[in-house]
C-alpha cells in the first residue's frame, strides 16, 4: 500500500445522510411503482359507455352495447397482433365461462384493428372465447373509448356507467380489485 | 420461415447471460487469489459476450430490414413501407430493442475496455470485469427474461403497426444511439472506481486511465441530449428545444455530475485533491444513468416519451438499481476513512478552488433538477394529488444557476493551480470586462429592460470575450516561445496542446450554445396565424404569403401542405412548406413544422389546421437557435482535440512508480 496518509483526520458527518437520502430515493420510487403510473385516470370512468354497435366476429348479426343494459359489463379490447392478449386468455375465457354461468355480469370481446383471418388463426390456437367479439377493424370504437394500448378493458356497472378502465393484460389481481366497483363479487 | 436465426439469437443471448455471471466469478476468484488464469478465463468471457451480443444485436436489425412479423417486436414498429433508413432506426425505436442496443453498447464497450487497459492496468483488472460483467448480467437478465426482442408471434400479420409516426425522424434516429452510448459509457468510469475502492488504490491512476472515458461518454450525453432537443423543436412543433419534461431531466442529471466529474477528475491529476470527492462523482454519474433508465422505462413519471409500460420492468431496474447502489455507494461509505486528499485548497483564487466551485454549483443543479422531476412522485405518493412541476419553476431556479457556472467557466482556465496575486486577477479579464459592459450598454440602448436578459447577455459576451482571450494567449505564448509565425502557433496550440486547447474550444461551444438558449429562450416571438391563401403578414423583418394548399402522398403517409413564400424587402427569399401528415397505418396524425434557418434566427411555422378555407398556424421568430445547433459542433471538435492526447502513455513515462505490476 503505498497511499499517503491523510493530512488532517477526515470527518465523515456526511455518510448517514448520504445513506438516508438514497434509501428514501429507493423507497420513493418503489412506492411510486406501485401507483399504477399508467393509469392516467381515464375521462371515461364515472361516466357513460360510449355506444357500439359491431358486427360480430365469426358469426351474425351485430354486438350492439345496448343488450347488456341492466347488467355489470366488461368490454375487452384485443388483437391477434398483440403478445400480452396471449398473457390474459386464459383469464378471459375464466371469466367468460363464469358470465355464461352464472349470468350475473355479461362481457364483450372488440377485436382491434385486426383482420379476421388472422383473428380467427389466433383464437383456433389460444381457445374461442365464450362470448362473443364484435370486428372494429378500424379501432373507431376503441376512439370511443380511449384506448391507446392493447389489451384494455373496461369495467361499467349496471348502470351503464365506466366505473374503471384496465390497460394492459387481465390478472385474478386486477379482477378482484375492479370487479366489485361494478358489483360483481370478485 | 425465419424463426430458426432468432431463436438462435434468443438463446445467443442466454448463453451471454451466463458467460457474463462467469466471468464475474472467475474475475472475483481472480482477484481475490491473483489467480492469473482465471483472470484469462474470466477475459475472453467478457469478449465472448461481445460477439454473442453483437450477434443478436445484427439478428434484430436483419428481422427488421427484412420485415420478419414473425416477430412481435418487429410487428409492432415495422411496417412494409417503412423507408428502409427508418426500419433500421425502428429497431430501437422502442423498449426492447433499445434495451438491446444499450446491452450490445455495454458489452462492446467492456471489451474495449478490457482490451485497452488489460496490460495498463493488471492489478486493477479482476475487479474491473467483475463490475462491468455484474452490469451487464444486470441488463441482459432484463432483456431475456422480461423484455425478449425475439418473442415470436403467430398468427404472423401480412403487415406490422409500423413505427410511431413521431419516430419517423432522422435526428431521432440518432438521438436514442448516442445518448445510450453516453450512459453506457459512464459504466467503464464506474467499473474502474469500483476496482480503485475495492484496492484501495485511489490515486491517480485510475483517474488517468478513465479520464477519457469520461470525456467520450459525455460528449455522446451531449450529442444524445443535443439530438433530443433538435428532434423536439422541428417534429413537437413547441416552438422550443427544451422543455424540462421528466426524461429530459433524466438525461440532464448524469450530464451534470459528469461535468463536474471531468472537471474535478483534473485536480485529482494535477494536485492529487478531491479523491473522494472523485469516486462518489463517478458513483453518482452511473446511479444517475441507471435512474434515468429507470425512469423512462417503469413510467412512474408520465412524459412524452414513455415506452410501453410494464410494473415488472420497472421493478426489476429498480431491484437492480437499489444493488448497484448499495454496492457502489456502500464501497464509498465504507472506504471513505481511508482516502484522503494529499492537498488542500490554499488559495481562494486558484484553479482549485475554481473547480471546487464549479463542482459544488453542478451537483446543486443536479440536485435541483432531481427534486424538480421527483417531486411530482412524492406529492402523488403522499397526498394522491397528481401535479407537474412546470418549465417557470426550472427556468426560474435553473438560468441563473447556469449564469454563475458560465461565469466560473469563463475565470477557471485563466486563473493557475494553487492561487494568483489578487491584484492580477482584475487585470486578467479587462478585455472579457469591457466587452461585456459594452454589449450590456448595447442591449439597453436597443430597449431590454428585463434584468435577468441584461444578466444573461452580458455573462455570455464575458465567457465569449474570456474563452476567446484565454485561446488568444496560449496561441500568442507559444508564438513568443517557438518563433515563426501566427499559423505555426495555432498549430502548436492544437497539436501540443490538446487537452488545454481542446477544453477551452468545449467552453467555446458552450458559450455560443448559451447566446443560442438566451436568444431562443427569452426573445422568441410567437404569433397565430388565421390566413387564407394570397393572404399575407409579417414577422420579424419578413413577409410571409400563403400562396396555396397542396394534398400529396407518401407511401406510409398522406399529408396537406401549406405553400408560403418568403420575402424580405420586395425580395422573395424562399418557400416554407408546413405540413400536417396522416398516417392510416397507426392512425395518427402528426405535423412536420416548416423552418428557415439564418444566423440571426429560425422562422417556424407550425401548420395547426384549416378553418373554413383558411389555415391556423403558429409562426414563431426564434433568435439564435441555430447557434444552439453551432456551438454543439464546436463542442465536439474541442473534445475530439482533447480525446486525441496520447494521454495514458505519457504519464506513465512521468510518473515511473506506477504502483501496479504484472499479475504473472
Amino acid at each position: 500500500m503505498t497511499e499517503a496518509a491523510p493530512l488532517t483526520p477526515p470527518r465523515r458527518r456526511w455518510r448517514l445522510p448520504l445513506a438516508l437520502g438514497l434509501a428514501l430515493l429507493l423507497v420513493l420510487l418503489g412506492v411510486g411503482l406501485t401507483r399504477d403510473p399508467s393509469h392516467v385516470p381515464s375521462a371515461l370512468v364515472g361516466r357513460a359507455m360510449p355506444a357500439f354497435d359491431l358486427p360480430v366476429l365469426g358469426g351474425e348479426g351485430a354486438l350492439v352495447s345496448a343488450e347488456a343494459e341492466g347488467r355489470p359489463l366488461i368490454v375487452n379490447f384485443w388483437a391477434s397482433w398483440c403478445p400480452s392478449c396471449r398473457d390474459e386468455h386464459p383469464v378471459l375465457i375464466d371469466l367468460g365461462l363464469r358470465a355464461r354461468m352464472g349470468g350475473e355480469f355479461a362481457i364483450a370481446g372488440v377485436n382491434s384493428r385486426d383482420t379476421p383471418a388472422n383473428a380467427r388463426v389466433f383464437l383456433d390456437r389460444e381457445g374461442h372465447f365464450p362470448y362473443a367479439s364484435g370486428m372494429d377493424p378500424r379501432g373507431r370504437t376503441g376512439i370511443d373509448f380511449g384506448v391507446y394500448g392493447m389489451p384494455e378493458t373496461f369495467f361499467v356497472d349496471a348502470g351503464g356507467i365506466v366505473r374503471a378502465r384496465h390497460p394492459g393484460p387481465l390478472t385474478p389481481r386486477v379482477l378482484e380489485r375492479y370487479l366489485p366497483l361494478i358489483g360483481v363479487a370478485p | 420461415m425465419e424463426l430458426p436465426v432468432a431463436r438462435i439469437a434468443d438463446f445467443a443471448l442466454a448463453l451471454a447471460l451466463a458467460l457474463c455471471l462467469l466471468a464475474a466469478v472467475l474475475a472475483v476468484q481472480a482477484g481475490r487469489r491473483h489467480d492469473a488464469l482465471r483472470l484469462v478465463a474470466a477475459r475472453n468471457a467478457v469478449f465472448a459476450v461481445a460477439a454473442l451480443v453483437t450477434f443478436a444485436f445484427a439478428v434484430l436489425i436483419r428481422a427488421f430490414v427484412i420485415s420478419d412479423f414473425s416477430l412481435a417486436y418487429v410487428a409492432q414498429n415495422s411496417n412494409l413501407d417503412l423507408p428502409l433508413i427508418f426500419k433500421l432506426s425502428a429497431a430501437w425505436g422502442a423498449h426492447e430493442g433499445s434495451l438491446l442496443m444499450w446491452a450490445w453498447f455495454l458489452a462492446v464497450l467492456t471489451a474495449a475496455a478490457v482490451a485497452l487497459h488489460w496490460r495498463d492496468h493488471p492489478l486493477s483488472m479482476p475487479w474491473v470485469i467483475a463490475t462491468l460483467a455484474l452490469v451487464q448480467a444486470g441488463f441482459l437478465a432484463l432483456v431475456v427474461l422480461l423484455s425478449n426482442p425475439f418473442a415470436t408471434l403467430a398468427p404472423v400479420p401480412a403487415d406490422g403497426r409500423d413505427l410511431n409516426p413521431l419516430l419517423q425522424d432522422l435526428a431521432l434516429a440518432f438521438h436514442p444511439p448516442m445518448l445510450y452510448l453516453g450512459y453506457v459509457g459512464f459504466t467503464i468510469p464506474f467499473a474502474f472506481a469500483v476496482a480503485a475502492l475495492v484496492r484501495l488504490h485511489v490515486g491517480v491512476e485510475w483517474v488517468t486511465a478513465v479520464r477519457r472515458w469520461t470525456l467520450f461518454s459525455w460528449t455522446a450525453l451531449t450529442t444524445g441530449i443535443v439530438f433530443g432537443g433538435y428532434w423536439a423543436y422541428y417534429e413537437l412543433g413547441w416552438g422550443g428545444w427544451w422543455a424540462w419534461d421528466p426524461v429530459e431531466n433524466a438525461s440532464l442529471m448524469p450530464w451534470l455530475t459528469g461535468t463536474a466529474l471531468l472537471h474535478s477528475m483534473m485536480a485529482q491529476e494535477k494536485r492529487r485533491m478531491f479523491r473522494l470527492w472523485n469516486v462518489f462523482l463517478v458513483v453518482a454519474t452511473f446511479m444517475l444513468t441507471l435512474l434515468g433508465a429507470f425512469l423512462v422505462r417503469s413510467g412512474v413519471l408520465t412524459s412524452v416519451h414513455s415506452f410501453a409500460v410494464d410494473p415488472a420492468r420497472g421493478a426489476y431496474i429498480l431491484v437492480f438499481m437499489a444493488l448497484a447502489m448499495v454496492a457502489g455507494f456502500g464501497l464509498v461509505i465504507w472506504r471513505a476513512d481511508a482516502i484522503g486528499s494529499e492537498a488542500e485548497v490554499e488559495n481562494p483564487l486558484s484553479r482549485e478552488a475554481g473547480l471546487l466551485a464549479n463542482n459544488v454549483l453542478l451537483l446543486i443543479a443536479a440536485l435541483i433538477v432531481m427534486i424538480g422531476t421527483l417531486f411530482p412522485l412524492g406529492v402523488e405518493v403522499l397526498t394522491g394529488d397528481r401535479i407537474s412541476v412546470a418549465a417557470p419553476y426550472f427556468n426560474r431556479v435553473m438560468v441563473p444557476l447556469f449564469l454563475v457556472i458560465v461565469v466560473l467557466m469563463a475565470l477557471g482556465p485563466a486563473v493557475p493551480w494553487r492561487g494568483m496575486p489578487v491584484a492580477r486577477f482584475p487585470r486578467q479579464f479587462r478585455l472579457p470586462l469591457g466587452v461585456a459592459l459594452a454589449t450590456g450598454a448595447a442591449v439597453l440602448v436597443l430597449g431590454q429592460r428585463d434584468a435577468l436578459t441584461l444578466v444573461a447577455v452580458i455573462v455570455t459576451a464575458f465567457a465569449a470575450a474570456a474563452v476567446l482571450a484565454d485561446l488568444g494567449r496560449s496561441i500568442a505564448a507559444r508564438r513568443k516561445v517557438a518563433g515563426g509565425g501566427w499559423a505555426a502557433a495555432v498549430l502548436a496550440a492544437l497539436v501540443q496542446g490538446r487537452r488545454r486547447t481542446g477544453g477551452l474550444i468545449v467552453h467555446l461551444g458552450i458559450v455560443i450554445m448559451a447566446a443560442g438558449m438566451i436568444g431562443s429562450g427569452l426573445f422568441q416571438q410567437a404569433r397565430t396565424l388565421h390566413l387564407a391563401p394570397g393572404q399575407a403578414t409579417r414577422v420579424h423583418d419578413l413577409t410571409l404569403t400563403l400562396r396555396g394548399l397542396e394534398t400529396v402522398e407518401e407511401s406510409n403517409w398522406i399529408g396537406r401542405v401549406a405553400r408560403f413564400s418568403v420575402s424580405r424587402g420586395g425580395e422573395v427569399v424562399g418557400v416554407l412548406s408546413p405540413e400536417v401528415r396522416f398516417y392510416p397505418v397507426r392512425e395518427m396524425t402528426t405535423t412536420e413544422v416548416a423552418i428557415r434557418s439564418e444566423l440571426a434566427g429560425d422562422l417556424y411555422i407550425f401548420f395547426g389546421g384549416e378553418q373554413d378555407g383558411a389555415i391556423v398556424a403558429q409562426v414563431y421568430w426564434n433568435p439564435l437557435v441555430g447557434w444552439v445547433w453551432v456551438g454543439w459542433l464546436v463542442l465536439i471538435a474541442g473534445s475530439a482535440l482533447s480525446l486525441t492526447e496520447p494521454h495514458a502513455m505519457r504519464r506513465r513515462r512521468a510518473a515511473p512508480a506506477a504502483q501496479e505490476v504484472p499479475a504473472e
